[in-house]
């Protein structure tokens, strides 16, 4: 049912770039809420929720962090609040840092969808696109750090269990000498089976199960086309020595609120026409 | 025993701060036997294009006290304190660089723009805290936007 | 026609002094199910890596190899590599990309097929295979027979006339074994891929065969149909290695021809007359080495129960296997006994030192030397070594030895501490007849001088003829348990071979000799 995800990934990765391209290159708050709770009501339909509110407490931790920190490195600002060290703590730097640390979390509630949506099928079909090579190679690191930690683990409780190191750290660096030659071992096997199925022959191409058609091709132009107006209406804040408005531009933000409410949007009329279906059933 | 640590050092640490609200800071004028005048002057920023900036003059011959030992970083110091004037500055000791006077920061106008000092006519070539004055001495603080060119200290290069 | 034609081939290994193998003469017809066997060592690999060139090893060559009736060496890359499929022993190393559909389109994605072409192949393919549901994930976390299933099928992708298959089923539980003997077999009878095939576990295999090769020393010792080639190998070494039934047929006096299915093994026993004659000396064990109290054990908080509410009680001297299926926990309750792991409720009792041999036995080597991880240096030590018959291997690199060596080294090795009970993970696990022989019989020396051994297997024959008492571990309990003539006598599926040609003719009959004792007596 995860239908943000059934779009081509080059098409939705555009989408991921564009907005965290923006949210932080803008340094805007307006453009920052805007973002945020794209990315929050997004994040509620694909993840858990639990795991929502446990990175939302992670956040709020980050941004407070940046908050507090900023006044006391940045003495610009035309409000005094109080002064420590005979340096000067403005409101002005504390709203500088609380847009910082907005940035901030709002880079990384987008990068924590890129990552539920960006699997490493589509991970490696993007690069696979661009170095073909570079595909095989992610994929084979892929399989091969899974296994290397497993066979880690049992060396070191085989040798933990026989008593042939009490210390940890000799035992940690026995067993791991160990397994990178059980690795070098396997690897031997694994290119051979490379080998035998031909890789190296002229000509290899890039097997990938994604189709473009023409509802990607519609949100693609939808995102670049909004992208643009972003860029090209501005909305402008200065924040020393005061914290004005210069000028606003609603057109650039209402083509922002496109931008990063569509994977939200696109998410819930999925949800809503699998409801209505299953009604209808 | 960690979090002890921890403790202990953020308590240290609040300890050496000393906090006070903007009346007590601003009343507290500042003293001294010596004094010396001391100008900071802007105005290549208000020729700078697109500059929002009107008056070029934000301390003109301002007379101010300190003490003997004390360098150009102090007086600039007190005179700010006495007529309630924005700065901030970086880094500490000899190597103490003045970021910005008067919310005017280094690269407001260009790259190349920045805050220098004039001691008597002289651009001197150490940093301003560690240029200890003399009673009578002429301070001016001057904004470039040419790395000292427009200021008549032209940058010799390395 | 023939598909493959071996002339008088001898290979020499560049570091080594004698032939591996030595002047070979085969014909391979198309659509043939050739089965090669033979002991660890004698040549079997090296031949069907000759077989296919990107494999073959560095050596000195002599003779020739007609594949279609060309030269090998002739072959085009792209012919060799598309219409000779090789699939080798270890199921996990053979995987190149990390999710099932891309480790399907591997070969063909090298072929330089098109992205349509590799499409309808991988759905093709999964579904004939039985992937659908596991076709999007991680190759990482399949089974070990999934593995495998996997490593055949996307050899097959790649449409074989042939596939060479080198002890293909020898990591793999029972089930998973049988599932790819079938599918060898399917593919063998409907599309008629020759399937050239190595492998020390006949049971299921041998009566498939069109033709059963014996290579002994590099050179062919025998070879004929399957049924045949039982009475040629009587008392030699490999006889050991054939499926029950045929060893039986060996073992009695008769004119009917040789027996290899357990069906045709009843059927001869049914004509012979038996005594009943089975009173069995059962060693009694007394004293407890070690017990379990209602352990329960989960890997997450919110996953299931791996154990609930196990009881378990081990005798002092006694070996006692725990068996059942894959994934019902036994791993996990070897490692829980040895600590590795602690259980959320229940305890683990035992006042003595535990040993432990994890499922791969070179895990528990660290260094480079054989001598340097068995601590030669110590005459202590010498001596184990000298009984476990270490002493020419102590200059080899362990991950050099053949399997039951390196099994036999890491018992060596988990020794030294002189513990008390000793774990074993599938100890059997692609080891020859042979050497499991021999592991046998180490752990009866241990028995005798008071150690207690665990071992957890799916090797039933193995276990019957072995073990002390056996459990079946099933749904996180002991659901079964027994000494061995009451728990396989009791079991009508899960047991040996014997006991299922024996069953209502001889009662409680395990292994051949229970059976042989009935005959004679």
């Amino acid at each position: 049912m995860n239908s943000f995800k059934n779009i081509h990934p080059a098409v939705s990765f555009f989408c991921f770039f564009f907005i965290i391209f923006i949210i932080i290159f803008s340094f805007n708050p307006i453009y920052l809420i805007i973002g945020y709770l794209g990315a929050f009501l997004f994040s509620l339909t694909i993840l858990d929720k639990k795991a929502v509110f446990k990175s939302l407490i992670f956040q709020l931790i980050i941004f407070a962090l940046i908050t507090v920190t900023n006044p006391l490195f940045s003495h610009n600002g035309a409000t005094i609040l109080f002064f420590i060290n005979d340096n000067r703590i403005t409101l002005e730097a504390l709203i500088y840092g609380a847009v910082l640390g907005f940035t901030v979390t709002g880079v990384i509630i987008w990068f924590k969808c890129f990552n539920m949506v960006f699997d490493s099928e589509r991970l490696i079909y993007l690069f696979g696109k661009i170095f073909p090579s570079l595909a095989l190679v992610i994929s084979m690191t892929l399989r091969f750090i899974p296994g290397f930690i497993r066979s880690f683990r049992q060396i070191n409780t085989a040798s933990k269990i026989n008593g042939s190191y009490r210390l940890g750290m000799k035992r940690f660096l026995n067993s791991f000498s160990a397994v990178i030659t059980d690795s070098m071992e396997s690897a031997i096997i694994t290119s051979d089976s490379m080998k035998a199925r031909g890789y190296g022959l002229k000509g290899r191409t890039f097997y990938h199960r994604f189709k473009f058609n023409l509802r990607d091709l519609v949100y693609l132009l939808i995102f670049i086309s909004a992208f643009i107006i972003c860029v090209l209406f501005k909305t402008e804040f200065e924040f020393y020595p005061n914290f004005t408005l210069n000028s606003i531009n609603v057109i650039g933000i209402i083509s922002f609120a496109v931008l990063s409410f569509l994977p939200f949007i696109i998410e819930l009329k999925e949800g809503v026409k699998w409801k209505y279906s299953i009604s209808k059933i | 025993m960690k979090k002890l640590i921890l403790f202990l050092s953020l308590i240290l640490l609040l300890s050496s701060c000393s906090v006070k609200s903007v009346d007590d800071y601003y009343n507290e004028k500042s003293s001294g036997k010596l004094t010396a005048v001391i100008s900071v002057n802007c105005k290549t920023a208000v020729k700078y294009k697109n500059s929002k900036r009107k008056n070029a003059d934000i301390l003109n011959s301002y007379k101010v006290n300190f003490n003997k030992g004390d360098t150009v970083f102090t007086a600039l110091k007190n005179a700010c304190k006495d007529n309630k004037i924005q700065f901030e500055y970086t880094g500490s000791g000899d190597s103490l660089y003045i970021e910005g006077i008067d919310y005017l920061y280094e690269f407001d106008c260009g790259e190349h723009s920045g805050w220098e000092y004039r001691v008597n006519g002289k651009f001197p070539s150490v940093g301003c805290n560690a240029y200890k004055l003399n009673n009578g001495d002429k301070i001016e603080w001057l904004y470039t936007c040419d790395l000292g060119a427009d200021i008549g200290n032209r940058y010799k290069g390395e | 026609m023939e598909i493959f034609n071996i002339k008088n081939l001898s290979f020499k290994y560049n570091k080594s002094e004698n032939y591996a193998l030595k002047n070979i003469n085969i014909k391979i017809n198309r659509g043939e199910f050739l089965l090669l066997i033979g002991s660890s060592g004698s040549g079997k690999t090296t031949l069907l890596r000759m077989l296919k060139k990107e494999l073959t090893p560095l050596g000195e060559i002599s003779g020739e190899i007609l594949f279609n009736g060309e030269n090998i060496d002739n072959l085009s890359d792209r012919d060799s590599v598309s219409k000779i499929g090789f699939i080798m022993q270890d199921p996990d190393s053979q995987i190149v990309t990390d999710k099932v559909y891309s480790e399907l389109a591997f070969g063909l994605e090298n072929l330089g097929c098109k992205r349509e072409t590799v499409c309808s192949k991988v759905a093709e393919l999964s579904s004939c295979f039985g992937f659908s549901d596991i076709i999007e994930k991680s190759t990482d976390k399949l089974s070990g027979g999934e593995k495998q299933l996997l490593n055949l099928a996307s050899v097959i992708a790649m449409n074989p006339e042939v596939i060479i298959l080198d002890e293909p089923v020898s990591m793999l539980d029972p089930i998973y074994a049988l599932k790819l003997i079938n599918m060898l077999k399917q593919l063998n009878d409907d599309f008629g891929v020759t399937v050239i095939v190595a492998e020390h576990h006949l049971q299921e295999i041998f009566k498939y065969a069109d033709r059963v090769l014996c290579i002994e020393n590099g050179g062919i010792i025998a070879e004929n149909s399957p049924r045949d080639i039982c009475a040629d190998l009587k008392d030699s070494i490999i006889e050991s290695t054939l499926p029950i039934p045929a060893r039986l047929f060996n073992r009695l006096k008769t004119e009917s021809s040789c027996t290899i299915t357990v069906k045709e093994g009843r059927e001869l026993l049914s004509s012979f007359k038996v005594s009943d004659n089975n009173s069995y000396l059962e060693l009694k064990h007394n004293d407890l080495a070690l017990s379990c109290k209602n352990i329960f054990f989960r890997y997450e908080k919110q996953g299931r129960d791996i154990l609930k509410g196990l009881n378990f009680n081990i005798k002092k001297g006694e070996i006692y296997a725990l068996m059942g299926e894959n994934g019902c926990g036994k791993s996990t309750l070897l490692n829980v006994i040895n600590g590795n792991i602690k259980p959320y409720r229940g305890k683990v009792r035992f006042n003595s030192r535990i040993a432990y041999l994890p499922q791969n036995p070179k895990y528990v080597f660290t260094k480079d030397k054989l001598s340097d991880d068995l601590n030669t240096a110590d005459n202590k030590n010498l001596e184990l070594v000298d009984k476990l018959e270490l002493n020419e291997l102590l200059d080899s690199h362990p991950y050099d030895l053949s399997g039951g060596e390196l099994q036999r080294a890491a018992m060596c090795k988990i020794l030294l501490s002189d513990p008390d009970i000793i774990l074993l993970d599938e100890p059997t696990k692609g080891l020859d007849t042979y050497a499991k022989d021999k592991l046998g019989d180490i752990l009866r020396t241990l028995t005798d001088i008071g150690k207690t051994v665990i071992l957890v297997s799916h090797d039933v024959e193995f276990c019957a003829e072995y073990s002390d008492r056996c459990g079946l571990l099933f749904n996180g309990e002991i659901t079964s348990e027994g000494s061995v003539r009451e728990f396989f006598g009791g079991n009508i599926f899960f047991t040996t071979a014997a006991s299922k040609m024996s069953k209502g003719i001889i009662e409680n009959a395990v292994t051949i000799e229970d059976i042989i004792r009935c005959i004679d007596g």
